[in-house]
Formats: C-alpha cells, sequence, structure tokens
C-alpha cells in the first residue's frame, strides 16, 4: 500500500508538469492531463497519504481533517481556474480562505496540546502561511 | 527501568511552564534532567507522586525561574515578548494578505490597504521578532537558513505589494527578492540538508533538487520581468524536478519507514502547489 | 558533602573534562557520572550545571543535538575543536592550581607540626 501511494503520488506530479507544460505551450490535450492529474492527486493521493500517516503517527484526526480540505478546495480552485470552468471565482474565493479559517486554528490547537511544542516548527507553519499569503496577492495581480 | 508515562511527563512539565521556564532549551532540559531523577526513584519501588514530590522540595519553589535567570540573563523577558509578538504578527499579517488577495481578486475597494496592513505588520514584527527567537532557539547553520530565508522573502514581498499599488521599484524589489532566494537561500537550504542528512548517498540527489528549484524560480523571475529564456526555464525547471529528483529521492527514501512519512506529503503537495501557482501566474502574464 | 563554595571555580573545568572523555552526554549523565567519581561527595544541582552547559554553548565549545526519548526532547552535549583546546587549558589550569593550593596546605601544616 505504501509503495501504491509513493508510485502514485509520483506519477500525478509527472503527469500534472506534463499538462501545465502543455498548456502554457498551447498544446492539445494539456486539458485532459491536468484534469486526471489533479483529480488522482487531490482525490487519491492525498488523501490515502495522510490515513497512511494518521494510522501510524496515531495524532488527531481532525488535524488531518483540516489540513486536506483546504488543499483540496486549493487544488479544485486552481484546476477551474487554469480550465475556465464555470464558478473559478467562488472557488478560488473559498480556497484562499480555507487555510486560515479551517487549517490555522487546528494546527493552534494541536500545537498547544502537543507534548514537545517545537516552536521552530510552529514558525515554519507560521510562514508557510505568510508565504501562501503573499503567492495569493501575485496571483490576485496576474490573475484577471 | 522505570519510564514515565506521558501523563506524567506532561504535567512535570506544566509545573515548569508555571515556575515561567520560557526558554525552551532549558525547559528541555530541566524536564529532560527531573524525569531522570523521578524515574530514578521509581526505580527504588517508590511510587510516581512520592517520588515526584520528593525531587520537588530538593528543587526549592524559584529555583527554576532563578536558573532561568541566570542562564539568560537579562534577554528572558524580551525573549517571551519577542516570541508572543512573532506568533501574533505572524498570524495577522498573514491573513490579511490573504484577505487583500480575496478582495484584489474580486475587484472589491480597499484590498491596498488590507495588503499595505499585512506587509507592514509583517516586516516590522514579524520579521525582527522571528530572526530574534530563531537566532536564541538555534545556533550555527540552521540560524543562517532562517535568516536567508526571511531576507530573501522581504524584498519579495514589497515587490508583491508595490506591483499590487503600481508603484514604482516593483520590478528591482521582485528581481532582488527571488535572486536572495536563488543565490542565498536554496545554496543554504542544500548545505544544511546535506549536513543533516545520515546518508551520504542522497547528496547528489538533494543536489539536482535544489538546482532544478533554482531554474524554475529564475525562470518564473525572468517571466515576471519579460526577459528572454524565460520559457526554457519554466519548462526546464519542473520537468528535472519531477522527473530526475522526485522519483529518485523517493526511490532512496521511501525504506526508511513503515509508512508513508510526513515530509513526503508535504514535499509532494508543496512541488504540486507550487508548479500550480507558476502555471497561473504565467498564463497569465504573457 | 564538598561545599558549593569551594566547587564553583572549579564546575565548568570538571564538566569539560567529563565531555573530552565521553564523547557526548546530556545533563543528567554529566551529575550522576560527577557523583559516582566523586564517591557521593559532590552532588550537582541543575542550578549548577546548566548556566554552565548554555555558557559553554553560547562561546561556541560544544554543539547540542536532540532526540525524542520517552516523550521528551533529550539535549546531547557535544564538545567542538574548539571546546577540545579550551577544555585542555582549563583541566591544566585546576591541576596547576590543585597543586598549588596543595603545596601551601602541607607546608603550613608541615610548620605546624615541625
Amino acid at each position: 500500500m505504501k509503495r501504491l501511494i509513493y508510485i502514485s503520488g509520483l506519477i500525478s506530479a509527472i503527469l500534472l508538469t506534463t499538462g501545465t507544460s502543455f498548456k502554457i505551450e498551447h498544446w492539445p490535450g494539456a486539458g485532459v492531463l491536468l484534469t486526471v492529474a489533479i483529480g488522482f492527486f487531490a482525490l487519491f493521493f492525498v488523501p490515502a497519504a495522510l490515513m497512511n500517516n494518521y494510522k501510524q503517527e496515531n495524532k488527531n484526526g481532525y488535524l488531518y481533517i483540516c489540513i486536506y480540505i483546504p488543499i483540496l478546495l486549493s487544488f479544485s480552485a486552481a484546476l477551474f481556474k487554469i480550465m475556465h470552468w464555470p464558478g473559478a471565482g467562488i472557488m478560488v474565493t473559498i480556497a484562499l480562505i480555507t487555510p486560515f479559517i479551517i487549517f490555522l486554528p487546528a494546527y493552534i490547537v494541536y500545537f498547544n496540546k502537543s507534548p514537545n511544542k517545537d516552536i521552530t516548527k510552529f514558525i515554519a507553519v507560521m510562514f508557510l502561511l505568510v508565504f501562501i499569503g503573499v503567492m495569493d496577492a501575485l496571483l490576485s495581480v496576474a490573475v484577471r | 527501568m522505570a519510564e514515565l508515562s506521558l501523563q506524567q511527563v506532561e504535567r512535570i512539565r506544566k509545573d515548569l511552564i508555571r515556575q515561567s521556564i520560557n526558554y525552551s532549551h532549558l525547559l528541555h532540559d530541566l524536564l529532560d534532567h527531573i524525569c531522570c531523577d523521578v524515574e530514578f526513584e521509581m526505580d527504588r519501588g517508590i511510587n510516581f507522586e512520592e517520588a515526584y514530590s520528593t525531587i520537588r522540595n530538593c528543587m526549592g519553589t524559584d529555583r527554576c525561574r532563578k536558573i532561568q535567570e541566570e542562564t539568560l540573563l537579562l534577554t528572558n523577558n524580551t525573549y517571551r515578548f519577542m516570541k508572543s509578538i512573532m506568533k501574533f504578527s505572524g498570524i495577522i499579517s498573514s491573513a490579511l494578505l490573504a484577505v487583500a488577495a480575496l478582495f484584489k481578486i474580486q475587484h472589491w475597494a480597499g484590498a491596498g490597504i488590507f495588503m499595505s496592513l499585512g506587509f507592514f505588520l509583517l516586516s516590522i514584527f514579524f520579521l525582527p521578532s522571528a530572526i530574534y527567537v530563531l537566532y536564541k532557539e538555534n545556533r550555527g547553520k540552521r540560524f543562517f537558513l532562517y535568516l536567508f530565508g526571511l531576507l530573501s522573502f522581504l524584498p519579495l514581498t514589497a515587490g508583491v505589494l508595490f506591483k499590487v499599488q503600481h508603484w514604482p521599484g516593483a520590478g528591482i524589489l521582485i528581481t532582488v527578492g527571488i535572486g536572495a532566494t536563488v543565490v542565498l537561500f536554496l545554496p543554504t537550504l542544500l548545505y544544511v540538508k546535506i549536513e543533516d542528512s545520515q546518508r551520504k548517498d542522497l547528496n547528489p540527489v538533494l543536489t539536482v533538487g535544489v538546482l532544478s528549484g533554482m531554474i524554475h524560480i529564475l525562470g518564473l523571475l525572468f517571466k515576471i520581468m519579460h526577459w528572454p529564456g524565460a520559457t526554457l526555464m519554466i519548462f526546464l525547471g519542473p520537468m528535472a524536478f519531477v522527473l530526475i529528483f522526485l522519483p529518485w529521492y523517493s526511490f532512496k527514501v521511501y525504506k526508511e519507514k513503515e509508512y508513508v512519512t510526513f515530509e513526503f506529503i508535504f514535499l509532494l503537495v508543496g512541488v504540486i502547489w507550487f508548479i500550480l501557482t507558476s502555471t497561473l501566474i504565467n498564463l497569465n502574464i504573457s | 558533602m564538598i561545599s558549593r563554595e569551594l566547587l564553583k571555580g572549579t564546575l565548568k573545568s570538571i564538566v569539560m573534562k567529563l565531555l573530552t572523555e565521553h564523547g557526548r552526554m546530556y545533563g543528567y549523565e554529566i551529575t550522576q557520572k560527577v557523583e559516582i567519581l566523586s564517591q557521593g561527595k559532590i552532588k550537582l544541582t541543575y542550578g549548577a550545571l546548566y548556566p554552565i552547559l548554555h555558557k559553554l554553548e553560547n562561546d561556541g565549545d560544544v554543539v547540542t543535538d536532540s532526540e525524542n526519548i520517552n516523550n521528551r526532547i533529550r539535549i546531547y552535549y557535544k564538545l567542538t575543536k574548539k571546546g577540545m583546546r579550551t577544555a585542555e587549558e582549563k583541566v591544566n589550569e585546576l591541576q596547576t592550581f590543585l597543586e598549588t593550593i596543595g603545596s601551601i596546605i602541607q607546608s603550613k601544616l608541615a610548620f605546624r607540626n615541625g
């Protein structure tokens, strides 16, 4: 199972990169590649990998869910936007907010409860969120 | 050999924290030491409660705070203060930036204010306090990693702000930011990873990974600045990363644990997210 | 039990000497070794040990690394190359000091008895 998950992750990454390159060059087939890649990644790899990790590490389940939901939403929103499908605007709006409304509170609770309270990791996660915020801002300029 | 349960360790930890030990290095030292003492007593047949209170009596009540003061000298209060500032400003500024992005995409008014505010908080409060806290917590190469990361991030964020507000100078800032990332941050990251890694055979793999990342990021820069050669780099970077680095790295690493590590998940999600984001930027700039 | 007063100046040298002999150690291990080697006469408390260890780290004489043990983080201390040199100096210094004091005490006693 572990091997399957690793391989599926790698395959979706390869499909995705190919798809995005095709899209940039306006070659045909980009859409299919991208949809399959993102779908496979967000609907199979991420949940399977998270479940596998959860079973072993046995931390709090709700943290994993709060990680998955923003990921699922953000990636779907990105797909919709790239493919110019209807509803992209709403999806992007929701996707931008979820890391902060869903993931952040869950992570704060988890951090306060956790035994080792590694402040460096907390800073890293904070920084990640800031980075996402900045990239979102950059996107907002670039994307009409 | 007696072993304390998680609850018991937690209880001791909470007591230490209640005595205002916030310097985590010292907290770890003291916690481990007290736990060892208690375990030693328990080995002689005494139960946890009695063992712990014996040890505590030997300690005296104010001792821990005095130890911390002696250890940190004057920096104790500064440290605690900086830590809180860093936590709050980090959370608030990232939220503000996301709200700003939201407003901008929806073409609502006021995006600029949120963004300026977010950036202001970031550079005046989060950055210095984060550097201070990280410096106190880490020594040596890790510190430089974080320092360079933060230093490349600042001009980049400023550049994005300027671009959104249509202020002049955006290009220079973004160039400096991305340049710093590629020249300062990424090599340090590689260096730290190589030093930390137990396995020497990972070194070439990691180098390839960082190199392809560099190419990709430079490609983005070139695209934003409308310099030639961008397309090739943007094509090459992710391809090399996903076709060479990822499989090679995963193959070497996946045997280490029985289950899927969080590191791998994080790596993949991060890569995909970055590629998607850069694609979006790409598609809309040309 | 040897008094705190007598110990104060020498603790750093004692800790450094132990670190030269044992590679990497954690705090509790150091206090144990000291207790064993001194046959129970010297009990190193955390109040004495950790400021010394942290000062050594600040000065670049030791580096730390941590491991997860038994539900908590354990920090190991290890001498750097600079630390090795400092340790040698300090131990030699202590040695000389002890010999000097030793000869003073001996001579006084001899005077008393003779």
